[in-house]
């Protein structure tokens, strides 16, 4: 009895053995991938700990000495940490006002479109911006909104709507407006596609119904549409809310400069130039850890709640 | 079908919206490229909007005279190749692996890659760790950091799933590895998704800008986003003209180069290798949005 278990186990670890050489190609291949996610992804999710910590560079995450919350502590009593929050939410808050309709919009506008060629034509430009770097639409911006000959200060003053041209990435009042606005002209066609293929995947057959029942076109929008990509409304919605923070890193970076940073200093660029240029590792970590944690409470909250409002949320 | 007179009217403003908008998106870039290739001090005097007054290659010869444009160049084209190329390559070989039962521990490393969809380590553990593999300052940090990434290998994992089963079961009954099968037989069937993968992978090496940023200092190792980005002088001082090295650069070429239409230019050659590619870029940019967000 007992030999033949053992007989049996051997058996079986031959036959594992055996199964595992002939996929010994499979566990290669996935081998490297595995070591990736371990360095690059786990490995900084352990130097986390060092928010709580007083960071030795020499001793290392492990034996360094923990000092609890001391770092956030001196985060929240920095005279930045109002700034920096107040211009992330502001931010993301008009982003969410300005921009998070917009695609859906449009996506509803060019759904009316009933010439196909006029409908891809548009779609297709609307999304020429997202594929350039945010360098290159600061760039294309700073030109067009230039005091010295730029487009819209041009148009402005030739309409009689300002006497001066008006520097408008250089005035602290202007520049949240400036960002969201290229949010938006740079953001709206990426949006436009998820929601018009939700639109797309509408039943025909309702609309031909709600035609016969002497729907207008507006009544389809608003009966069959608006309610058919509200699932896809309700994801963007929820994701954005946990970005809340987040105001986004490298537009702000790039579009930011010295005379402007008590509007544009968002989270992101304060943990960078503490963190990286001026080498305060366990602070500009303990930032990028509360940044995180209101994220996460931004998303469960929100989900909660629309859960509750008996909607599907996104787990 | 009858349409209403309301609704004709709404056509009809819909259309004009839209070509208003449309406008917008697309007149910026032309107007760019415009004054690019304009005279520059017949462009300062303002005026030009849709074609130039006094057509010149000058700028375009100036900014390929300078050896740091060059360098850059050649970084980010590097980058782009190196990046791009080891990326879909490690990460199809990562997905096909995945997208057989057979591989034991596949439930495990999926949950671990999902999981990094949701967390991180933020910026500073990941520059701490990048700094402990001498990562900072050195070329691959543009590419080892990019190999994987959650999204590409679901992507990847979905297509091959989806590939019918038939001709490598056949392959592995005439006695095929899991190699052959995959260089022979997979990687021809989908070369579909290896063109989408690769040309998406490569326009993000083109366009980033922060990992340079963040984690390379020496100049010659600076790619073309953030050498414009010393060109265009945006955020070093808040007063346009005296940008770094335009002065020598001004007053070592002829007198119709200026600051700013070297700044345009030098907009035009970061964006031209992107609208080369965009007309493929927009043809699978839809499929790949829609299954990227339906897995996300």
């Amino acid at each position: 009895m007992q030999s033949s278990s053992i007989k049996s186990k051997r058996l079986n670890s031959r036959l594992l053995g055996k199964e595992l050489w002939s996929n010994r190609y499979l566990y290669l291949f996935v081998l490297p991938g595995i070591i990736w996610f371990l360095v690059f992804c786990y490995q900084p999710m352990y130097g986390v700990l060092i928010a709580f910590k007083d960071y030795d560079i020499i001793e290392g995450v492990f034996a360094s000495e923990w000092v609890g919350f001391d770092n956030f502590k001196e985060f929240f009593n920095n005279p930045n940490f109002s700034v920096v929050m107040t211009n992330s939410i502001a931010i993301s808050l008009l982003k969410l006002v300005f921009g998070f309709p917009a695609p859906i919009l449009l996506a509803i506008l060019l759904n009316e479109v009933r010439n196909i060629v006029f409908k891809r034509i548009a779609q297709t430009i609307s999304y020429l911006p997202f594929f350039v770097s945010w360098v290159v639409v600061a760039g294309i911006w700073y030109e067009l909104f230039s005091t010295d000959g730029g487009v819209v200060n041009n148009l402005l003053v030739f309409l009689g709507l300002i006497k001066e041209p008006i520097f408008w990435f250089g005035d602290p009042d202007l520049i949240w407006g400036m960002i969201v606005a290229s949010d938006v002209w740079k953001g709206i066609g990426f949006g436009t596609i998820i929601y018009l293929a939700s639109i797309m995947s509408v039943n025909t057959e309702l609309y031909e119904s709600a035609v016969i029942d002497g729907a207008n076109r507006f009544k389809q929008i608003w009966h069959i549409t608006l309610p058919a990509i509200r699932p896809t409304i309700i994801l963007l919605f929820i994701l954005n809310m946990a970005g809340i923070l987040d105001a986004g890193f490298e537009q702000v970076y790039v579009m930011q400069n010295p005379m402007l940073l008590d509007k544009a200093e968002i989270i992101d660029t304060y943990v960078m130039k503490m963190g990286i240029f001026r080498a305060q590792y366990e602070m500009a970590t303990a930032v990028g850890v509360f940044k995180s944690v209101i994220g996460m409470i931004a998303l469960f909250t929100l989900n909660f709640l629309i859960k509750k409002t008996g909607e599907e949320g996104i787990f | 079908m009858i349409i209403s007179r309301g609704e004709k009217v709404f056509q009809w403003i819909n259309y004009l919206f839209l070509s208003a908008l449309s406008f917008l998106f697309i007149y910026p870039f032309w107007r760019i490229a415009a004054l690019s290739f304009s005279e520059g001090y017949d462009a300062s005097k303002g005026g030009i909007h849709f074609w130039p007054r006094a057509f010149t290659l000058d700028n375009y010869k100036a900014i390929f005279a300078r050896s740091d444009i060059m360098d850059a160049y050649t970084i980010t084209i590097g980058r782009t190749l190196i990046g791009a190329t080891l990326s879909i390559l490690l990460v199809s070989l990562m997905a096909y692996g995945l997208s057989k039962d057979r591989l034991r521990g596949r439930k495990i490393i999926n949950i671990m890659i999902i999981i990094t969809l949701f967390f991180g380590g933020g910026l500073i553990p990941t520059y701490l760790l990048y700094k402990s593999l001498h990562l900072l300052n050195s070329f691959w940090v543009y590419v080892i950091p990019t190999l994987y990434g959650a999204s590409s290998v679901f992507i990847f994992r979905s297509f091959f799933r989806a590939l019918p089963k038939e001709l490598e079961e056949s392959a592995h009954i005439d006695g095929a590895n899991d190699l052959t099968v995959y260089t022979r037989i997979v990687f021809p069937l989908s070369l579909p998704i290896f063109a989408t993968m690769g040309l998406f992978a490569a326009v993000g090496h083109w366009n980033d800008y922060m990992t340079a940023t963040l984690f390379v200092t020496k100049q010659d190792l600076i790619p073309l986003q953030s050498l414009l980005m010393k060109i265009l002088d945006l955020n070093r001082s808040g007063t346009p003209g005296n940008s770094f090295g335009m002065v020598d650069l001004v007053s070592s070429t002829k007198r119709t180069v200026t600051a700013q239409s070297i700044k345009m230019a030098t907009l035009m050659v970061v964006v031209i290798p992107i609208m080369c590619v965009y007309p493929f870029l927009q043809k699978y940019f839809v499929k790949g949005v829609i299954i990227g967000s339906l897995k996300g």
